[in-house]
């Protein structure tokens, strides 16, 4: 049994049983008999059974003995516990896109970076506080004065027009 | 270092200037202005607007930005424009999806929700055939239609798009059946007519414009009221006996809300730009139809053009009621 | 061919002006290559503006430089960070990254550049000879042949799926059924989009590409805890050696006739030509094994063909006005508002343009090769950043490509979500490069199978009435058919060497 591919398989199962629940609600075409549901139809039944045939090889496959599958990861609430670093990245990313409009890219981007270089273990304040300056100023010229695109302003609007 | 102390100074600066300043009508532009594009960077809508806004920038002696929303179709960026603050400083381009979209049911606003402030250009569409057919005019096509009720292809930028209006409402006009084949913007169009695949497009004669100077094309009708600068030679519609006048159009609007005093401000500046002499020349190279109206004159066009959108596309099956 | 006026077209382009743009052009251009979110066709579109009110010859070299620079650009990243830093380099990454780990770095980059060149130059003389005919061919293409065309380029799913065909096609279908998502292309009506017009328009494509690359390798990089030992990285040339020369000799010449060939298409460009290369070149392989590991002529044939297409690109929009594909599609706007109108009559009012625009595409190519050069020794440095600077980077220009382009917030949680989708599929040993050739040709099968039947009024003998598409759709089934043979060859050659490191 390899857990990982069953759950994938299962996981594409309920993606394409899904899809083809909501192509039945697709109008039918009044020319031909190919309308909006055709391609869904058929791409959405052919994920469903490769995924069903995913499950079953899983199921019948046998585990290796002697193959530990993950090192044994550290646990806890700890900056050690790499999951853990993962999940912090994710809210980090959402938190930054919150941010973005209302406080501007400038100010959410040092912060951001700042905050993962100290997730990610670098200890030297002025360093990670220079490089983020460093790097968001880059990113800033290339976007604004370089190409024109528009990156928020926020709470600095009045100090930067 | 040196950046640093600079950058922590900006910051500082920002928080005591960031204390919100109310703008009266008098004052106007006192702040800088954004422009909202509902189209991506570097299509033409956007280009257009980036002039519009340099000539605007030039006017007012402010800085004036484009921020493109776009998505869903022109919805996302007509919404955007539709919810900003109703300051003044924050003006929109609408274009002519913003009539098309509602009939669909994609949007559920329209026109009326917004302050329309001035037209900018009106781009008609062309029935356009390979230019080695022996059709010779709208006469000639609707002739070839009828005697081949199957074959009568037309090409157009896409489904429930501008030129997917134009075609049934040509085809319409002149009692005539023909399949739509819509593809994903005009170019691909004209490429099929090109190659041979299609019997006709309908796309804009800027569209066409150098497959007819070049010779691979040739147009039987233009749509509007006039004929194209860019091809005086090729009659309208109307003069060939059939009564339909249609084209894309894009304009200025407001959200509802900026008193009246601003927004007098705001169409003279605007109207200022219109008229600046790059600009005039951008659009001339671009070969786009200019065609200003004023916020009335435009008001009185947009009720006219939705009804006449809505209808059509409730023949073509595309408007939900 | 007119040689003389060639001839003078290169003295016109060898002043110090002309080729100090073409310099500045392909410089950003390579930097807006590597940046992931930055496009060539964004990177053009932006600095139209710029251009506006400069003479022609100015103007179009610059653009020119820049469209060549983007090409090579975006295998920076795919290489160093494993981010196509244009979708044209997606299939870099599938060689060029493995080496990069292994510290050959230098050695990819100094391959990506050679072929690069080689393809671009391939495309530009091409261009400059064969213009009139290639074009011909080009407007052969109807609705069914882009439906075979799209079909082929599916086929190539099955030499990118790494150890599993089943997981590759699963992939395949994924991206398939993600590229149903939206308005219909032929009824416009929205599908799969839950109320949320951000979908209309389909899964925004560099946010989810960014997502399934950058993001999650930066996930599965986070949670390293141990500083492993650095992989030391030698960069000690510009150019590669001989011996990778001449193992990717025929791949490079392959690689630029697929490549100028697809630009050539209108509609079809450099990622779809990236792919198929890639495809073809592991085909064909005596080792197919070593594909996946670090593959040089993987890199050649990948960064050859999407160069090439630049060319390829350029000859339909010379010679018929019509672009080859995205980034000549901008371009077609700054001829225009220089009030040039390409197509037959450029041709016949202005020849001397196009054969300028035949030497900038030359020159611009020799321009890419020298700066790259140059570029290549910082470039490889990036590798050498620590991991706690170097994945906040990529995170913060991951979250500013996806927001940039459409300035909507909602493109950053799509490449979020696929961040996080990517990361468990490669966990589990999923190819991501199929989600994005379907991405990429999904739409295109569907909406020319369908348009298709719009003309011919449902009736589907249409597909086989044009020997094109029914001479597209044999190779498609052949290509198919070996590489599943190809699949077991490597697969038996696998485990007979794991079986004698085991003894």
């Amino acid at each position: 049994m390899k857990r990982g591919d069953f759950v994938a398989g299962a996981i594409g199962v309920a993606i394409g049983g899904g899809a083809l629940f909501m192509a039945a609600d697709f109008p039918a075409d009044v020319v031909m008999k190919i309308g909006p549901a055709f391609f869904p139809d058929m791409l959405a039944g052919l994920f469903l059974i490769c995924s069903a045939a995913l499950m079953v090889s899983a199921a019948l496959a046998k585990t290796v003995p002697g193959v530990v599958e993950d090192p044994p990861p550290v646990r806890g609430l700890s900056l050690e516990n790499g999951i853990l670093r993962a999940v912090v990245t994710v809210i980090a990313v959402i938190a930054f896109v919150v941010a973005l409009r209302p406080v501007g890219f400038l100010i959410t981007s040092t912060v951001f970076l700042t905050a993962m270089m100290g997730l990610l273990g670098l200890r030297k304040p002025v360093l990670m506080v220079a490089v983020s300056l460093g790097i968001t100023a880059g990113v800033y010229i290339i976007f604004e004065k370089l190409l024109g695109l528009t990156l928020p302003a926020g709470i600095l609007e009045s100090v930067l027009y | 270092m040196k950046r640093r102390s600079v950058l922590v100074g900006l910051g500082a600066a920002a928080l005591i200037g960031a204390v919100p300043f109310s703008a009266s009508a008098a004052e106007w532009p006192a702040k800088p202005i954004t422009m909202i594009c509902p189209w991506s960077a570097g299509g033409g809508t956007d280009l257009l607007l980036r002039k519009l806004a340099a000539s605007l920038a030039k006017e007012t002696k402010q800085t004036v930005v484009v921020s493109n929303n776009t998505g869903g179709g022109g919805a996302i960026g007509h919404a955007a424009i539709m919810r900003a603050p109703a300051d003044g400083y924050t003006i929109g381009m609408i274009t002519f999806e913003l009539n098309s979209l509602p009939p669909q049911g994609l949007i559920p606003f329209t026109w009326k929700d917004f302050d329309p402030i001035m037209r900018i250009n009106v781009d008609a569409p062309a029935l356009t055939v390979k230019a080695d057919s022996p059709m010779k005019n709208l006469k000639d096509f609707a002739d070839y239609a009828k005697a081949h009720p199957d074959d009568v292809t037309i090409g157009n930028s896409g489904p429930g798009s501008v030129w997917h209006i134009a075609a049934a409402m040509m085809a319409d006009e002149l009692g005539i059946k023909a399949k739509y084949v819509p593809f994903d913007g005009a170019a691909p169009a004209v490429t099929a007519l090109v190659g041979g695949h299609l019997t006709a497009v309908s796309v804009s004669v800027a569209e066409v414009r150098s497959q007819v100077a070049g010779g691979n094309l040739k147009m039987l009708g233009v749509m509007g009221e006039t004929r194209s600068d860019l091809f005086p030679d090729v009659p309208t519609f109307s003069e060939q006996g059939v009564k339909a006048t249609f084209g894309t159009w894009r304009g200025i609007a407001l959200p509802k809300g900026v008193p009246a005093e601003t927004r007098a401000k705001i169409a003279k500046a605007l109207k200022a730009a219109y008229d600046d002499p790059e600009f005039q020349e951008f659009a001339k190279n671009a070969g786009l139809a200019l065609a200003y109206q004023n916020d009335k004159d435009f008001t009185a066009f947009l009720d006219k053009n939705a009804n006449d959108v809505h209808r059509v596309m409730l023949s073509l099956g595309l408007a939900k009621k | 061919m007119d040689f003389a006026l060639l001839y003078h077209s290169f003295g016109n382009v060898f002043v110090p002006s002309v080729m100090l743009v073409i310099a500045f052009g392909v410089a950003i251009g390579i930097t807006i290559g590597a940046l992931p979110g930055l496009t060539a066709t964004m990177g053009v579109a932006l600095l139209v503006p710029l251009t506006f009110g400069r003479p022609p010859l100015e103007s179009l070299s610059m653009l020119l430089g820049l469209f060549c620079g983007a090409m090579y650009g975006g295998s920076i990243s795919a290489i160093l960070v494993r981010t196509p830093g244009t979708p044209a380099a997606a299939a870099t990454v599938l060689e060029g990254y493995p080496l990069a780990q292994q510290g050959q770095a230098g050695r990819a980059l100094a391959m990506a550049l050679f072929a690069s060149f080689c393809g671009g130059l391939s495309g530009a003389l091409i261009m400059t000879f064969m213009s009139p005919l290639i074009s011909s061919v080009a407007l052969e293409f109807s609705t069914v042949e882009y439906f075979a065309l799209a079909v082929f380029g599916l086929s190539v799913i099955v030499s990118i799926s790494g150890n599993s065909i089943l997981k590759g096609i699963m992939a395949g279908l994924f991206g398939l059924l993600l590229s149903t998502i939206g308005a219909d292309a032929i009824s416009g009506y929205p599908r799969f989009i839950f109320g949320q017009m951000d979908l209309f328009e389909g899964p925004p494509f560099i946010p989810t590409l960014i997502g399934l690359f950058a993001v999650s390798e930066v996930l599965a990089n986070v949670q390293i805890t141990k500083q492993i030992v650095r992989v030391k990285t030698v960069v000690d040339r510009y150019f590669p050696t001989w011996a990778d020369i001449k193992i990717s000799a025929v791949t490079i010449a392959r690689g630029s006739l697929i490549g100028t060939f697809i630009g050539a298409i209108p509609g079809a460009g450099g990622d779809i030509a990236a792919f198929v290369s890639y495809g073809e070149t592991k085909r064909v392989s005596k080792h197919p094994e070593k594909f996946g590991t670090g593959a040089i002529e993987g890199v050649a044939a990948a960064e050859c063909a999407n160069n090439a297409c630049s060319g390829g690109a350029m000859i339909p929009l010379l010679s018929l006005g019509v672009p080859g594909d995205a980034v000549t599609a901008v371009l077609l706007g700054a001829f225009v508002l220089q009030g040039l109108q390409p197509g037959p009559l450029l041709y016949k009012e202005h020849i001397d343009i196009v054969y300028n625009v035949f030497a900038s595409l030359i020159v611009a190519n020799f321009a890419m090769l020298i700066i790259g050069a140059l570029g290549i020794r910082l470039f490889a440095k990036v590798i050498m950043v620590k991991r706690a600077i170097l994945m906040p980077a990529i995170l913060v220009l991951s979250v500013v490509g996806s927001y940039a382009m459409r300035g909507d917030t909602f493109d950053v949680y799509v490449m979020l979500v696929f961040g996080v989708v990517g990361y468990f599929m490669q966990k589990h040993d999923f190819p991501l490069s199929p989600i994005l050739l379907a991405l990429i040709l999904g739409p295109m099968a569907e909406a020319n199978l369908r348009r298709s039947l719009v003309i011919s009024g449902g009736d589907f003998s249409i597909i086989f009435s044009r020997p094109i598409a029914v001479g597209l759709l044999i190779l498609a089934v052949g290509s198919l058919i070996a590489s599943v043979y190809n699949h077991r060859k490597i697969q038996n050659r696998l485990a007979a060497a794991s079986g004698l490191e085991g003894e």
